[in-house]
């Protein structure tokens, strides 16, 4: 008994021993790799690429809204030195106005867009950039003046996409929750988002998956001017 | 009484049991936290996502460097404006038509793409459309002779196929955008994209019903 215990005993050992051995082999044979070829150092590099190119963007948008502003001035001042042009600057302050380029204020609705706090992550039970787009074009055939997303104007070249797992409104990376501002002057807008026929899409997702969906009406909403690029290169009128 | 080396004698395989196994044990684990700390940090998706930003980052903030230098040419113009009544006049017409362009308040030509489609379309799908034509850089679209602008929003019943999709833009970087394997047109609507010398599209207001 004792002899057939020694012997298993033996063999666990030389198992042991042989599981050992081969890690022991695996670890020393693995050659570290170049730094330019590792995963983890292409990834660090992507993200340091990611946050210098967003603080730029920030600053080019500040950049943008300083010279925006003083434009503005010297529209005023146009105004009073050169009478014949008094027409012309308001009509382009008008265009300005529908183009998004100067803040806009009213009454209105906030609209916030979150992912469910109550189910666990999924296609149905996160926001989308898609629920975005349909609710903006949702907005829009209700006659608001203006919208916004989480401080991004909603002007002429804004695309509002899903990259993976990040959305993008005027190229600006955001994150939940999404909160649209809205300007209009339609009392019953609230009603009409509301209402489950239109924007069936959200509304199941509210009922079935806890997607989080909040509207609240305000006196006093306020539009940021869109501080981004607006390019006409190829277009003329007729 | 037996002595310490004669009861180490005794006992030494299970010794050697325990050392290997704690050798064993250390290697899982270190094993484990490396894979766990390279999978968490590296994910294949997480890469792609970055990589895709980094290029719409890239591709904007260029975009915002050419808005500075137009509106530090602008400002130029408009502060010699101030007391010269011809550049004044000619500056302010071209800010104006600009914005008419993007406002829709006026007719438009310039090369571009049409798209022909001829299946009916849901609404979700010409969202998606537009903001993907958008995303590509449209500076006028219009869809069967109606001017399409970004604040009027679109219903089902505004449109009927076959369609017709006239965009105005970079005519090259548009076609190549639309008609890419696997792009827009091939996830919704299947589309026929051709390249256009010149495009007429109306005015927002002579579509509108």
């Amino acid at each position: 008994m004792q002899r057939k215990e020694k012997i298993k005993l033996s063999i666990w050992l030389l198992i042991i021993g042989m599981v050992v051995g081969l890690l022991v082999t695996a670890q020393l044979k693995s050659k570290p790799q170049r730094p330019s070829s590792t995963p983890l150092s292409n990834y660090t590099l992507l993200k340091e690429n990611q946050e210098n190119l967003t603080r730029e963007q920030a600053d080019l948008k500040n950049q943008i809204s300083l010279l925006q502003n003083q434009i503005l001035d010297i529209g005023q001042k146009l105004k009073k030195t050169q009478s014949s042009s008094r027409q012309q600057v308001d009509q382009l302050a008008v265009l300005k106005d529908k183009t998004g380029l100067t803040e806009l204020r009213g009454k209105g609705v906030v609209i916030t867009l979150d992912d469910s706090a109550q189910f666990p992550a999924s296609s149905n039970s996160i926001a989308h950039a898609a629920d975005m787009r349909d609710l903006v074009n949702f907005l829009w055939t209700q006659g608001v003046s203006g919208i916004a997303i989480n401080n991004e104007r909603i002007v002429a070249s804004t695309s509002i996409d899903c990259i993976v797992n990040t959305v993008m409104i005027n190229n600006t990376k955001m994150t939940t929750p999404f909160v649209m501002s809205v300007v209009s002057d339609n009392k019953d807008l609230k009603g009409y988002i509301e209402k489950n026929d239109n924007l069936t899409s959200i509304w199941q997702r509210v009922k079935n998956e806890g997607l989080k969906f909040a509207i609240i009406e305000s006196d006093n909403i306020i539009l940021p001017v869109y501080k981004g690029s607006l390019v006409v290169d190829y277009a003329q009128l007729q | 009484m037996p002595n310490f080396s004669e009861k180490m004698k005794k006992n030494s395989h299970w010794l050697i049991f325990i050392i290997a196994g704690t050798v064993l044990g250390f290697l899982f684990t270190q094993q484990f936290y490396l894979q766990k700390k390279i999978a968490g940090e590296v994910q294949p998706e997480g890469i792609s996502d970055l990589a895709i930003q980094v290029l719409q980052l890239s591709k904007s903030n260029d975009g915002l460097k050419k808005e500075i230098a137009k509106l530090a040419d602008e400002k130029q113009l408009s502060e010699r404006s101030v007391f010269d009544r011809d550049t004044a006049a000619s500056t302010l017409n071209k800010d104006i038509k600009k914005y008419q362009i993007l406002t829709g308040d006026g007719a438009i030509s310039g090369p571009g793409v049409e798209i022909k489609i001829e299946r009916k379309m849901q609404l979700t799908q010409w969202v998606d459309l537009i903001n993907a034509i958008r995303n590509i850089g449209a500076e006028g679209i219009a869809v069967n002779s109606r001017r399409i602008i970004f604040n009027q929003g679109i219903t089902d019943k505004d449109l009927s196929p076959p369609y017709t999709i006239d965009v105005v833009g970079n005519a090259d970087l548009l076609y190549g955008s639309l008609s890419r394997r696997g792009g827009i047109l091939d996830e919704i609507a299947q589309g026929q994209v051709t390249q256009k010398d010149l495009l007429i599209l109306p005015s927002a207001q002579a579509g509108n019903r």
